[in-house]
This record gives C-alpha cells, structure tokens and sequence, in this order.
C-alpha cells in the first residue's frame, strides 16, 4: 500500500516535469530554428 | 490568515504586471500588429508555444481549486476522476482540429465557421453561446483572484479584483492573442512551479506517503482507490461532461487557426495529457487535508488556500499567490481575447462594416476587450450569482455539442436542422434538470445528457429527412482574412 500511496503521489511532479520540459524544448528548438534578420 | 503585508502584496502584483506588459511591448516593439495578428497570432505559432497555451489556458483559477475539493470530498481517488474528466476535454479536440482548419483555413472564430455553413440565426446562436462563456470565464478567475489576495492580505476583495483585470487587460491590449500565448509560457514556468516546488514541500511538511497510509483506516470509504462512490459522484459525470465541456469554448477554438496546421493535432494532444498531472498534483492538496485533518467550512472549497497557509512560509506563500495569479492571468487574458475576436469577426466585421481597416477593427476589438473587464469586474465585486448562467451555459454544451462537430462531417444537416435541435435540446435540457432537481443528486449531469441525446436525435432525424447536400468545398471562400 505504502509503494501505491507514495507512486500516487508523485507521479503528478514526475509527469509535470516531463511535459513542462518536452514544452520547454519545443519553443528552444524554435527559436533555434527560426530564421535569422 | 493575513500572512503578507498589503506592501508586498503590491509589489508582487506589480512586478507581475510590469513583467508581463514588458515582454509583449518587447517582443511586438519592432513592427505593428494588424487585426489577424491581434486575433490568430499571424497563423505561425509551433508546437511548443501551441502546446504551452493551450496548458496554460486551461489551467484557470478553478483547476488550482477545484482539483483539491474533489480530493476532500471524494477522498484518494477524487482528483484522479477529476483530472482525467479535465485531460479528457481537450484531447477530445483533437481528431477535429486540423479537419476544421482544412475547411477553413483563413478562419478565426467557431461561430464564424457556423455562420458560414449556415445561416444568421445559427450563427447567433454560437455567437451569444461564445460571448456568455468568456464572459463567464472572466468572472470566476477574477473572483477567485479577489478572495485570493484579500484573504492572504489587507487589500479588500473589489480593489484586488480591479486591480487583477487591469493587469491582463493592460497587456492584451497591446497585441490580443499573440500577447496571451507568448505570456502564457511565463504563466506556466510560474504554475509548474507549483506543482514542482511548492506541493512536494507540503507533501514533506505533511508527513508524505507514510502520514496518508497510516490515515487511510481513518477516512473510511474515502480512502479507497476504487470507491465506488467516487466513480460515480466524480469519476463519470466529469467523464461524460468532459465529452462536451470545451466544445462551445472559443478560447480553446481560436488557437486552432493560431498553431501551424502540421503541429495542432499534437498541441490538442499534449494540452489535454499534459493538463492530467498538474491538475492531479494539485489535487493533492485535498487529500492531505483530509488526512492531516485540515476541515473546511464551505464544503472544500477554499481548501487548497487553507492547505497553503497551514503549511506554507510566507516566501512560499508568496509563490503561491503568484502561481494562482499566472493562472487566472492566462485565461482571463484568452478569455479577453476571445471576446474581442468574436465581436470583431462575428458581428463588427460581418454585419456593421463589411469593409473596416485593419486599424478600425483593431480599435472595435481593444474597446471591445476594455468594456468585457470592466463589465465582469463590477459583476464580480457586486459577488452576484451566476447559477442560472453556469446552468444554462453547461446544458447549451450538451445541445449543441453534436449539431456542431457532425457539421464538420454530415453535408446533410442544414440551418434549420442545426438552429432547432439546439433549440429543442436546450429547452429539454433544462426541463430534465428542473424536473430532477429534488429527486436526483445527478439532475446536472442528467440535465446536459438529456440536451444531448434530444438534440443529437432531432439533427439526425432532420438531416435525414433533408435530400440537399452542402458543398463542402465552398467554405474556405466564404472565410477570409479580416484584412481582406
């Protein structure tokens, strides 16, 4: 039970920093690629 | 529970306004926005900006609260049927979007694709629908900014709601949806930090893992991950209602003609499944209250400030305000944006003067964008009720719901088909919510599947009956740029 509570717990932060950086690297990534004046 | 004094409270409002009126000054500083920038962001936003508004947009002032509520009242497995029924709005988006943006690719508003299918009468209708949400929209985020700051500080509730609309308003102005996306990203560096910073410290402070395990005996039913009482109070209504809850919501439509067509199917996706773990997170509050034994008066909800103050230091306590405030900044600023696009595209444009300027336009949608804040800021501080809106807002979701997506595939349905089963569904709608409102504890969810069901069977039955076929074709023609 312990495992699931603290899985259940966590997984929020966990998922939120995936996404957050995946976002993240994807407006790098456009700046980077866009083209320069 | 004052915990900040009115002067810091102050800077942080301000540092906040001031940061995010000079990032859009700074990025449109070289050259002027024309209405289609102002109103679809020039067409040309990627897949991480798109996907950062659209997160961004649909974490508003309630996903920071209500989340947290279903947690106290619903117990462990209340915020995980609260944030997928919210992940599942978005991503239902996505099978629609690029078709949507194939058929009219020089699109700008939902109601202005239903105006051109139809007739004025139907456009009318997704018309009134649109403005009365972002209206709505507006209201709640600037309530729950007003209890927000006057419960964490001295400044009264009507001040800080003024105070909250001049903020967002002041950097829309500048340049309307293209502000709110570039802003939108700084709103979710801010809201992230809740969910990486500030809930683990209350997890740590409240005991974690092992403090919940050794409370879950105590909390009954409500420490059960397969309630059954939370599947059903929780888990399918907002799964249902998740099937038709942005459906009639401009914002969430108005960034498909903003994202470059190739990458707006993902951004649906990644804004749907993204929003999951934040709301999950923040859900989270609910069930350490209810485990450390944190009781509220109001039926949870006012619990996520209440969980904040009890845990949080005042440094904290301040990150915390700021992330609520990113969070009622990034829709309130769409919800801003959305109201000024429609008035412009749907009523301006197409009915007053068909042959505006761009610079005339851009006036009617900036004056536009000053009368909604003021309108839903005096609404706000007068604290009326909006019962009867939310009702009839959540049962028009379910009337309309299929007459407008099947409008996208099904070249039999016309104006009248799609007019009167909106019509007919609402009324029965409400009807079932009325009817049911003393009998059943689901006369909400009854209500909007009664909308539905009538108003799916009355368009099928008319289309049906309806030999002449609409050329589908024809529509990227009758939508064109504002500036043309």
């Amino acid at each position: 039970m312990l495992a699931l509570v603290t899985f259940y717990l966590w997984v929020g932060p966990v998922l939120v920093a995936l996404i957050f950086g995946y976002v993240t690297y994807h407006i790098y990534k456009g700046y980077r690629e866009k083209p320069k004046h | 529970m004052t915990i900040i004094t009115v002067t810091q409270m102050a800077g942080l409002l301000g540092g906040f306004g001031i940061v995010m009126f000079l990032l859009v000054w700074w990025h449109g500083r070289r050259k002027g926005d024309t209405i289609e920038d102002f109103t679809v962001a020039g067409r040309n936003v990627g897949l991480g900006f798109g996907s950062a508004t659209l997160l961004a947009t649909w974490i508003w002032a309630l996903s920071l609260y209500a989340p947290a509520q279903s947690g106290y009242q619903s117990g462990i497995a209340g915020p995980f049927w609260y944030s997928l029924g919210g992940a599942v709005m978005v991503i239902i988006f996505s099978p629609f979007v690029k078709h949507i943006r194939d058929l009219v690719p020089r699109g700008h508003t939902i109601a202005e694709f239903v105006g051109a299918r139809y007739n004025s009468t139907a456009h009318g209708i997704m018309i009134a629908f649109n403005l009365a949400s972002s209206f709505l929209v507006l209201f709640f985020n600037l309530s729950v900014a007003g209890y927000l700051i006057s419960t964490f500080s001295q400044i009264s509730y009507e001040i800080s709601i003024f105070i909250v609309a001049i903020i967002f308003l002041s950097y829309s102005l500048v340049s309307g949806l293209k502000a709110s996306i570039l802003t939108d990203y700084l709103q979710l560096v801010m809201i992230s930090l809740i969910a990486l910073v500030v809930t683990p410290y209350v997890f740590i402070k409240a005991g974690g893992a092992p403090a919940i395990v050794s409370a879950l005996p105590d909390i009954g039913d409500k420490g059960n991950f397969l309630s059954q009482d939370a599947f059903l109070e929780l888990g399918l209504p907002y799964f249902l209602a998740g099937i038709f809850g942005g459906l009639g919501y401009q914002s969430l439509w108005q960034r498909v003609w903003a994202i470059r067509r190739q990458a707006v199917s993902r951004c649906y996706i990644i804004g749907g499944a993204g929003w999951f773990p934040y709301s999950l997170t923040f859900g989270m509050f609910g069930v350490i209250a209810l485990v450390t034994g944190i009781s509220s008066e109001v039926g949870g909800s006012d619990i996520t400030p209440l969980v904040a103050a009890h845990f949080l230091p005042g440094g904290l306590a301040m990150l915390f305000i700021l992330m609520v405030l990113a969070a009622v900044a990034s829709s309130g600023d769409s919800a801003l944006s959305a109201f000024s696009t429609v008035v412009v595209t749907d009523i301006f444009k197409k009915y007053i003067n068909k042959g505006a300027t761009s610079e005339k336009q851009l006036i009617v949608a900036r004056t536009s964008m000053i009368f909604i804040a003021v309108l839903a800021a005096f609404a706000a501080t007068f604290k009326i009720s909006l019962l009867q809106l939310v009702l009839f807002l959540g049962v028009t979701k379910g009337a309309i719901a299929f007459p407008l997506l099947a409008s996208l595939y099904w070249n039999r349905i016309n104006a009248i088909g799609f007019s009167l089963s909106v019509i007919i569904g609402l009324g029965a709608g409400l009807g079932a919510y009325f009817y049911f409102l003393n009998i059943s504890p689901y006369f909400n969810l009854i209500g909007i599947l009664t909308a539905f069901g009538v108003s799916t069977a009355s368009c099928a039955l008319h289309s049906l009956s309806n030999r002449k076929k609409f050329d589908f074709t024809s529509l990227a023609d009758r939508v064109r740029e504002l500036t043309e």
